[in-house]
């Protein structure tokens, strides 16, 4: 087991240039997501805010305060 | 279906119903591709084991041309047709091509080190893929560098449609120059040099990486339309301030 492990990531004395390849596939890949989601998380709860916002502005406006 | 999408909640309902499902595909596809890729793909006779990084490299450098190849198209379709959703296109795709030409890079380095002896040289193929890198930053630059956001749009539009000559560039560089990097062996006349072993992780990456971009476009893209509506509802309210 620790055998075939080993022999996984030495990848034929190639390890320290496949795996760290894979290391910035991962990262740029679920970076570029993780960014993506929580932007459009930040948007929607801003639109959310401003909404709400001019919803009383205009509750004010109606009952005159 | 040109103009259906033109209306932004027609789209964002679209976007809506597809997206789980881009999303799942993207799962699976990448699943099958690593798992192919790496334990289950023979290594090349004079490479070794350093052509698993293919698995990462070409399919990124596929999607740097390919994404920036959307990008003149959306650009020019906004610029002559005045499509709303043609801009958003380009905007949302410049950061996920970026990215792909940072992965393309950074993977052909750690490639190039120990099959070339270096970690970069600046033959044709490299640098107009650097090229390209600044083409994606100096469009999302100059996209951000006005206050009056159509005229951001325009200007970067006009640099994207211009830029569009480096890819063909790119494509055939190895052809034209004498290059380190070497010619192409997937796309070319007379069909793929690589054993179909071999190829099949690569097309499925490449369908992987494929799906991963209409998910991530449709993200980025759903953002930019509520973006919109807020900044929209801003001007309201500073028109309604002002009566």
């Amino acid at each position: 087991m620790l055998q075939s492990l080993k022999l996984l990531f030495d990848m034929g004395e190639y390890g320290y240039f496949v795996w760290p390849a894979y290391g910035v596939f991962l990262i740029v890949l679920f970076g570029l997501m993780i960014e993506s989601l929580h932007s459009l998380k930040k948007a929607k709860k801003d639109l959310a805010t401003l909404t709400i916002n001019k919803k009383e502005q205009s509750d004010d406006w109606v009952s005159g305060s | 279906m040109f103009n259906y999408f033109a209306n932004p909640n027609r789209f964002l309902k679209f976007a809506n119903v597809i997206q789980p499902w881009i999303a799942w595909l993207t799962i699976i596809l990448f699943s099958m591709g690593l798992f192919l890729g790496l334990f289950n793909s023979p290594v090349d006779y004079q490479q070794g084991e350093t052509v698993r990084i293919m698995y990462v490299h070409v399919p990124s450098a596929w999607m740097a041309l390919f994404c920036y190849t959307g990008l003149s198209i959306s650009c020019a379709i906004a610029l002559i047709w005045k499509h709303p959703l043609a801009e958003l296109v380009a905007k949302a795709t410049a950061p996920i091509g970026a990215s792909f030409t940072v992965l393309a890079l950074v993977t052909g380095s750690l490639w190039g080190k120990p099959m070339w002896g270096t970690w970069w040289v600046w033959d044709a193929r490299l640098t107009s893929m650097v090229i390209l890198l600044f083409l994606y930053l100096g469009y999302i630059a100059l996209n951000n560098a006005f206050e009056n956001p159509q005229r951001g749009a325009k200007s970067s539009s006009i640099l994207a449609i211009v830029g569009f000559v480096n890819v063909p560039i790119i494509k055939f560089s190895v052809d034209w120059w004498n290059t380190l990097h070497q010619p192409a062996s997937v796309i070319k006349i007379g069909g793929p040099a690589i054993h179909p072993s071999i190829l099949e992780p690569l097309l499925i990456m490449g369908l992987a990486f494929t799906t991963y971009y209409l998910w991530v476009l449709l993200i980025r893209i759903k953002r930019l339309i509520i973006i919109n509506k807020i900044r929209a509802l801003q001007i309201r309210q500073a028109l309604g301030e002002k009566k």
